[in-house]
């Protein structure tokens, strides 16, 4: 990378937590599905989707279930919602369900951990029709490939801080660990994932003629 | 040794600080210090360096489409919905969410006990109707095999255990016992072709 100025080096914010304005936003919309209003759900569906569907990839490694996983989360929480309190966060609630449907799902699948890479395979074709940028397509891929081997404790709080855009808070209460633990872990994920990563561009670099 | 060990601990807690800087999770004090050591410490510079490009290349991950849109799935999900709302409804033992209505059960439980305790009972206690009498009284035809019983019995009153003898003859016999019952007496034999009513 070359030296430049920090004022001028672009740094991936936390995009994830919501503005204030959005909360309001969201509220009346979660108010409006509790009266049972097919629209506000559709809206409330199609605002949380890809973030409940990546939730789900990120657990599964597979496209099918993280998608049946995804929708299973959304019917429950239109059983659930006529109950749901407006006080509390709506995307920390989904994330949850999401994430322990995934995991039950994964546990009676007894998924096989130690061969991620099969996993990673499916995205290849998929994530080329996906994507129109040959390179950033390429580029998704091999995060995947890196992201997928790393141990689970340490992987969810890692996408879920640095992708998802969760506050450290969010994530301790949505994996129930302490604070503390969060931060410890996240700092183990991001040093194996820089080094995995470089390792993998040094393996590129040393394979191409 | 011991200062082996306190270079790892202080690389520990400066890459740990260079994440956090770098995610965006330091305060602003925090923030002003660790841009002065960048700025000035090459090595703090080279391991800044590394770790930006590994977080950028992770947060690109943040624009990934989902393979599926939110407006081809949401019919689905209204179908599983409606497929649930059904599964969900009211019925006689069960509330919409699964719960057993137990007050009821029991209630039909001991319903369903007390009829068949009652049908069996009744069943149990039913009088035979009385063959029509030719002298104005039971008619009784002993055997010819529990003559002899019916002559020991019509010496004096029948205790217990003559009278269930009595019976069992009968029963093997095939005819049901007739026999008189009076409040006094106790059992009154029947002899052959008469009866007696006292």
């Amino acid at each position: 990378m070359t030296a430049q100025p920090l004022s001028l080096r672009l740094l991936s914010g936390a995009k994830g937590r919501q503005e204030p304005a959005d909360r309001t936003e969201e509220k009346a919309l979660l108010r409006r599905a509790q009266t049972g209003d097919p629209d506000a759900f559709g809206e409330i569906v199609t605002k949380h989707w890809k973030r409940a569907f990546w939730t789900a990839y990120d657990v599964l490694y597979d496209h099918g279930r993280a998608q049946d996983v995804a929708q299973e989360a959304f019917v429950k929480v239109h059983r659930a919602i006529q109950n749901y309190d407006l006080s509390r966060d709506f995307a920390s609630w989904l994330y949850r369900i999401v994430l322990n449907l995934a995991i039950d799902h994964r546990r009676k699948r007894d998924r096989d951990k130690s061969t991620p890479s099969d996993k990673v395979e499916e995205l290849i074709d998929a994530r080329r029709v996906m994507v129109a940028d040959e390179d950033k397509a390429a580029n998704i891929e091999r995060v995947e490939t890196v992201l997928s081997a790393l141990p689970d404790k340490y992987r969810m709080p890692l996408t879920m801080k640095d992708i998802d855009g969760l506050s450290v808070e969010e994530v301790a209460r949505i994996l129930d660990i302490s604070y503390s633990t969060v931060r410890w872990r996240l700092h183990k994920a991001r040093n194996l994932f820089r080094e995995r990563w470089k390792r993998l561009l040094q393996r590129e670099d040393r394979a191409r003629p | 040794m011991k200062r082996q060990s306190m270079k790892r601990q202080s690389m520990k807690r400066l890459s740990m600080t260079l994440h956090e800087y770098v995610a965006g999770d330091l305060s602003k004090e925090q923030r002003a210090a660790i841009e002065k050591r960048i700025e000035n410490e090459p090595r703090v510079r080279a391991l800044y360096e590394e770790i930006l490009e590994a977080h950028n290349a992770l947060t690109s991950l943040r624009d990934r489409p989902a393979p599926v849109s939110a407006d081809d799935v949401l019919p689905r999900i209204q179908a599983a919905i409606t497929a649930q709302k059904y599964q969900d409804r009211p019925r006689l033992f069960m509330d919409g969410a699964g719960r057993r209505y137990y007050r009821r059960i029991a209630m039909a439980a001991t319903l369903l006990l007390a009829v068949t305790v009652g049908l069996l009972v009744a069943r149990n206690n039913r009088v035979e109707p009385a063959a029509p009498a030719t002298t104005g009284g039971l008619d009784a035809r002993p055997t010819a095999d529990v003559r002899g019983l019916v002559d020991a019995a019509s010496a004096g009153p029948l205790d217990g255990l003559t009278v269930i003898e009595l019976l069992n003859s009968f029963k093997k016999a095939g005819n049901k016992p007739n026999l008189v019952f009076t409040p006094n007496e106790g059992v009154l034999p029947v002899s052959e072709g008469l009866t007696e009513k006292r």
